[in-house]
C-alpha cells in the first residue's frame, strides 16, 4: 500500500530503455539501539524506544547509461546516504539495487571482480591515505583486482595522472604535498583506476575555490566523453548541477519532490520547495536583492512531519498537505514532481 | 562629505618564517562609510581572512603588523596597547566567523555568554545585561528567545547557532562587523535567511559591514562595493555594479567567467590556469601574471593603482576594455 504511487514511476522508467543502474525504492534507515542501562530501565517498565532515523524513505531513482543526473538537496535530506547506498557503501533497509536489470550484491561480499560503480568524496583530505603515495592510492586496486600487472602499475598509475592533468612527478608524493585542487584530481585518477562504468560524485567540488572548480568541472566533462562515463553528480549548488547534468533530481528529508530534466526543472519548477531553492541561489545579479526566505528549517529526520515533508515550510500548505502523502506523478512530459497542487 | 566609519591605509601583515617572509597582507587601504556594506573577494590564500583579522587586532606571532593605519572614527588601532584594543574589540568592532562554535563556548549555556558580553563593556545591571541579550536574540530571529537563552550551543542547528553569533556580534551595537565567511557552510535557504537579516539590521542600525567571502554572486546581491584580493593586494575594488558589470582586472573577469551561470550549459566552463601562487614565492611585479593571458615583460613591475572614475580602481598594465558605455 505504501509504496503504491510508486507504480507510474517505475513504468515511467521501465518505458525506456533499461536503465544502467535502478535503485527502486530503496530505504535506509539508522537505528540507535538502546544501551545497557537504558534496557534494564526498559525491564522495570520505562517507555524506551530505539531512536530510528529515516535518511532514505522509499526512492526510486534509475539512471541510463551515459546520462549525467544532478542529485540537489539541502544538508541532511538524506542526498549522499543515497549516494554511498548506490556505490554499495551502504545496505539497503528496503528496496533494491539493479545493475542492467540484475540485482547486485552489497560490498564486501562479492569475491573476485571490481565494482563498475566509484565514488569520488568531497573531501579528498579525508578520503586519501596520508601514509601511502600516489602511486599506491591509485594503483593498488588495479593490481589487486587483477586489471594491470604489479609490474606495469607504475606505467599504468603515470598515464592516469596524466589523463587527469597532474605531473608525472607525482607519482612518489603523499597526498599533503598536493594543493586542494590536485588532491580533487588524486581522488579522481583512484576512482578511474579501476575502469568503472559509473561514478558517484559527492560534492566533489564543493570544497574548491572557484578558479579550480571550473577546472574540475571541465575534467569531469573531458572524463565522461572519453570514458563513456555515466554520474550521479550529488551537490547543493544549483549552478554547478544545471552545468553538469542531463537530468535534475531534488530531495528534501528523505523523499525525492521532483525530477526533470535540466532545462525544464530550471525553467518550469514546480514544487514549492524548488521554487524556493531556485529563488534563493545567490547569481551575479547586481540589483540589490530582497531575500525572500523560505521559513524555518529541516525539520529533524527523527520526527520528519506527517504527510508531505515539506508542509511546515510551504507557503501553500492546506490541511491535506498534514495528512496525505502526495504522489509523485508525471505532471508534463519526463516532469515529475510531489505535490498536492497538481491536481487532485 | 560623509567621514568614514573605518579608514584602512596601506595595511601590511607579514608572516616571518625560517623559509622566508609570507606577506599575508600587502599594503590594503580602503575605506568605509556608516551603514556601507563591502564584500572583500578573493580564494583561499588570498589574504582576505587576514585583513579581518589585522583590523581586530587578532594577529598573532610570527605574525606582525608592518606598517600602515587602520582607523575606527579617527583613532588608530595599530599600535595601541592590548588592553585599549580590548575595550574596543566586542564593542566598537565585532567579527564573526565561519564556524559559529569559533564564537561560542560549547560548555556554558548562551545566556551565560551573551550576559559576559554586555556586561564587558556596559555599566548595566545582570537583569538589563539579560534583557539586551534576549532582545538581540530577537532581533536575528530566533523563536521563543526568552527560552531559548537558557540552551547550550549543541542544542541550536548549525544557522541557528550563526545567529547567536551575529546577535552576539550586534549585543554592543558595534560600528562595524567583520564578517568572515559567516554563511559558506550554510545551505542555500539558511544562507538567504542569513543575509536578509544581516541587510535589514545593517540599514537600522547604520552599522559597517565588510563581508568577507570567496562568492562573488554573494556579494553582488548583498554589498554595496566590493574589493578583489589576489596575494595578499586589493587588485580591483569599486561598486559592485562597476566591478561585476564591467570588471577591469583580468583576474576579476576570470573568476566571474568561472561561474557557472556564466558560462553555456554542456560546454567546457572558462577557468583560469594554473593555482595561486605561494606566499613564499611571490613573483616580481603583479602576482597574477602567470596566470594571465594578457601578461607581458611590463608586469614584472608592481602596477600602480589606476582611478577609472566612479570610485572605480584597478592595479593592471593591461585591463579589460571597459564594457559600459562612457558616460
Amino acid at each position: 500500500m505504501k509504496f503504491e504511487h510508486n507504480n507510474m514511476e517505475i513504468q515511467a522508467t521501465a518505458s525506456l530503455a533499461q536503465p544502467l543502474l535502478e535503485m527502486r525504492r530503496v530505504s535506509k534507515r539508522f537505528i540507535k539501539p538502546l544501551d545497557a542501562a537504558a534496557k534494564i530501565a526498559k525491564l522495570f517498565g520505562a517507555r524506551l524506544k530505539e531512536e530510528t532515523v529515516h535518511a532514505v524513505d522509499g526512492v526510486t531513482l534509475g539512471v541510463h547509461a551515459g546520462e549525467v543526473v544532478g542529485l540537489i538537496g539541502e544538508s541532511g535530506c538524506g542526498k549522499s546516504t543515497l549516494g554511498r547506498m548506490a556505490v554499495g557503501l551502504h545496505s539497503l533497509s528496503d528496496g533494491a539495487r539493479l545493475w542492467r536489470g540484475e540485482d547486485m550484491v552489497p560490498l564486501g561480499r562479492q569475491r573476485g571482480g571490481n565494482s563498475p560503480i566509484q565514488m569520488v568524496f568531497q573531501d579528498p583530505h579525508a578520503s586519501l591515505n596520508p601514509r601511502l603515495r600516489v602511486r599506491d592510492i591509485v594503483g593498488e586496486a588495479p593490481v589487486v583486482h587483477g586489471l594491470v600487472a604489479k609490474r606495469q602499475q607504475d606505467d599504468y598509475v603515470k598515464s592516469l595522472l596524466e589523463r587527469v592533468g597532474l605531473p608525472q612527478t607525482a607519482l612518489t608524493r603523499f597526498p599533503h604535498q598536493f594543493s586542494g585542487g590536485q588532491r580533487a584530481r588524486v581522488g579522481i585518477a583512484r576512482a578511474l583506476a579501476v575502469k568503472p562504468e559509473f561514478l558517484v560524485c559527492d560534492e566533489a567540488v564543493a570544497a574548491l575555490d572557484v578558479s579550480i572548480q571550473a577546472q574540475v568541472l571541465n575534467l569531469f566533462m573531458a572524463l565522461r566523453e572519453e570514458f563513456k562515463l555515466t554520474y550521479l553528480f550529488i551537490s547543493h549548488d544549483l549552478g554547478v548541477v544545471r552545468h553538469l547534468a542531463d537530468r535534475v533530481v531534488i530531495m528534501y528529508l528523505g523523499r525525492i519532490v521532483e525530477s526533470a530534466p535540466t532545462d525544464e526543472l530550471y525553467s518550469h519548477p514546480n514544487h514549492p520547495y524548488t521554487q524556493g531553492l531556485l529563488a534563493e541561489a545567490p547569481t551575479l545579479d547586481v540589483r540589490k536583492k530582497t531575500f525572500i526566505a523560505i521559513k524555518g528549517e529541516l525539520p529533524s529526520p527523527l520526527a520528519p512531519p506527517s504527510g508531505c515533508h515539506f508542509h511546515p515550510r510551504c507557503p501553500h500548505a492546506m490541511a491535506r498537505c498534514s495528512i496525505e502523502r502526495p504522489e509523485f506523478r508525471e505532471i508534463a512530459p519526463m516532469h515529475f514532481s510531489a505535490c498536492h497542487l497538481n491536481g487532485n | 562629505m560623509e567621514k568614514p566609519v573605518l579608514e584602512v591605509k596601506n595595511l601590511t601583515t607579514h608572516f616571518t618564517s625560517r623559509a622566508g617572509i609570507g606577506k599575508a597582507v600587502n599594503g590594503v587601504s580602503f575605506s568605509l562609510k556608516a551603514g556601507e556594506i563591502m564584500g572583500l573577494v578573493g580564494e583561499s590564500g588570498s589574504g582576505k581572512s587576514m585583513t579581518g583579522f589585522s583590523i581586530m587586532g587578532l594577529i598573532d606571532a610570527p605574525g606582525k603588523i608592518v606598517d600602515g593605519s587602520v582607523r575606527l572614527n579617527g583613532r588608530e588601532l595599530v599600535g595601541i596597547g592590548e588592553e585599549q584594543m580590548r575595550s574596543i574589540r566586542g564593542n566598537k568592532i565585532a567579527m564573526i566567523f565561519q564556524d559559529p562554535m569559533m564564537t561560542l563556548n560549547p560548555v556554558l549555556r548562551i545566556d551565560t555568554q551573551m550576559v559576559e558580553t554586555v556586561l564587558a563593556h556596559q555599566n548595566v545591571s545582570t537583569a538589563m545585561a539579560l534583557q539586551i541579550a534576549c532582545n538581540a536574540l530577537r532581533r536575528v530571529g530566533i523563536p521563543s528567545a526568552g527560552e531559548r537563552l537558557s540552551c547550550y550551543p549543541h542544542q541550536f542547528s548549525g544557522g541557528m547557532r550563526q545567529r547567536v553569533a551575529i546577535a552576539i556580534a550586534m549585543l554592543n551595537n558595534p560600528e562595524l562587523i567583520i564578517c568572515d565567511e559567516p554563511t559558506t557552510a550554510l545551505d542555500v535557504t539558511i544562507q538567504s535567511q542569513i543575509l536578509s537579516e544581516m541587510q535589514k539590521l545593517c540599514k537600522e542600525s547604520g552599522t559597517a559591514l565588510i563581508w568577507i567571502t570567496h562568492d562573488l554572486s554573494v556579494v553582488a546581491g548583498l554589498a554595496d562595493s566590493v574589493s578583489v584580493m589576489y596575494a595578499g593586494r586589493i587588485v580591483e575594488s569599486g561598486t559592485v555594479r562597476e566591478v561585476i558589470e564591467s570588471p577591469r582586472h583580468p583576474y576579476t573577469h576570470g573568476l566571474l567567467g568561472c561561474a557557472p551561470s556564466r558560462n553555456v550549459r554542456g560546454r567546457p566552463m572558462q577557468q583560469i590556469p594554473g593555482m595561486t601562487p605561494q606566499l613564499l614565492q611571490l613573483p616580481s611585479g603583479c602576482a597574477f601574471r602567470d596566470r594571465c593571458a594578457r601578461a607581458s615583460e611590463l608586469c614584472r613591475v608592481a602596477p600602480h593603482l589606476v582611478h577609472a572614475g566612479q570610485g572605480h580602481e584597478y592595479r593592471c598594465f593591461h585591463p579589460m576594455e571597459n564594457t559600459r558605455e562612457a558616460a
